[in-house]
């Protein structure tokens, strides 16, 4: 199962001030605070973020987020 | 027969990308007659293809610059008005159309430029598609298609969504239509198969955005 994450404004800005991956995403990786690495992770409209519902992604234990081509 | 490019185009030449290392693929615009689709080698020779050049090679035995020159002494002054580079996409799509080797997406390819009058769309499933700025602009590293791919195969947000790969499987229904000032700087590609989406559009990277008022909203597309 995936699940939809909106994400905060802060993580908007940033991703709208790096490249898409293709029309109207980008793939990325998310640091977690617990120090997981997840990818590759789907975000739409840089505000939309995707992943597998196992991933454990929340918005609050998101450290940091990579654009990958 | 070899010729020598103009003088006068030798500088358009040499602001347009290459399509491979010190050679180019062109269409001439002579001054009177039908365009021609040429070989220019280090922006200064013109030859009819790959099979001239190889031909002179042989009876040469090597191609180096004097031979060029020497065989393009021998042609007569071409009256030539224009040269203009075949941009990467294009290119593409007639390899494709030949069974020819794999396409490349627009990150892998060179930078080129608009051209006046080009027109690109864009499709979202977003209407608030937050790629396109307040001002009616791009911002840096937006993704979009040629006008003339999305009015031939997009006719649904469905459409949108097999062409151009995309991983929302939600219809990309909202159609932006971008109208970039001419020498904007773009890559052009072929989608690849992704998402479990064969892919197959052309894609262009606007690589550092579109000015403010070049977009406007265009049509919403049924979804399928």
């Amino acid at each position: 199962m995936t699940t939809r994450l909106k994400l905060s404004e802060r993580w908007t800005r940033y991703l709208l001030s790096q490249p898409e991956s293709g029309m109207g995403y980008q793939r990325v990786a998310v640091r977690l605070k617990d120090g997981r690495t997840i990818r590759p992770v789907i975000v739409l409209n840089a505000e939309l973020l995707e992943a597998p519902e196992t991933a454990g992604i929340e918005a609050g234990n998101i450290v940091d987020i990579t654009v990958e081509r | 027969m070899i010729r020598s490019v103009p003088k006068e185009l030798v500088h358009s030449l040499l602001r347009q990308p290459e399509t491979g290392m010190g050679w180019q693929l062109v269409d001439v615009e002579h001054a009177r007659g039908t365009p021609e689709r040429m070989i220019a080698v280090n922006a200064s020779f013109l030859a009819s293809g790959w099979s001239e050049l190889r031909n002179l090679a042989r009876a040469e035995g090597r191609l180096s610059e004097s031979v060029l020159f020497k065989a393009a002494r021998n042609a007569a002054p071409a009256e030539i008005k224009a040269i203009r580079v075949v941009r990467p996409a294009r290119m593409v799509t007639e390899m494709k159309s030949r069974g020819a080797a794999a396409p490349a997406p627009a990150a892998d390819a060179p930078e080129t430029f608009t051209e006046k009058d080009d027109q690109f769309r864009r499709f979202s499933a977003f209407e608030n598609d937050r790629r396109v700025t307040s001002d009616n602009g791009l911002l840096p590293g937006t993704y979009g298609t040629t006008a003339k791919d999305a009015d031939a195969h997009v006719h649904t947000g469905m459409d949108a969504v097999r062409r151009y790969a995309l991983p929302n499987p939600a219809p990309a229904k909202y159609e932006f239509v971008i109208r970039p000032p001419e020498r904007t700087r773009i890559k052009e590609g072929i989608v690849e198969p992704a998402n479990n989406q064969p892919g197959g559009g052309v894609e262009i990277i606007f690589v550092e955005g579109s000015p403010p008022d070049t977009v406007t909203r265009g049509r919403t597309l049924p979804d399928t």
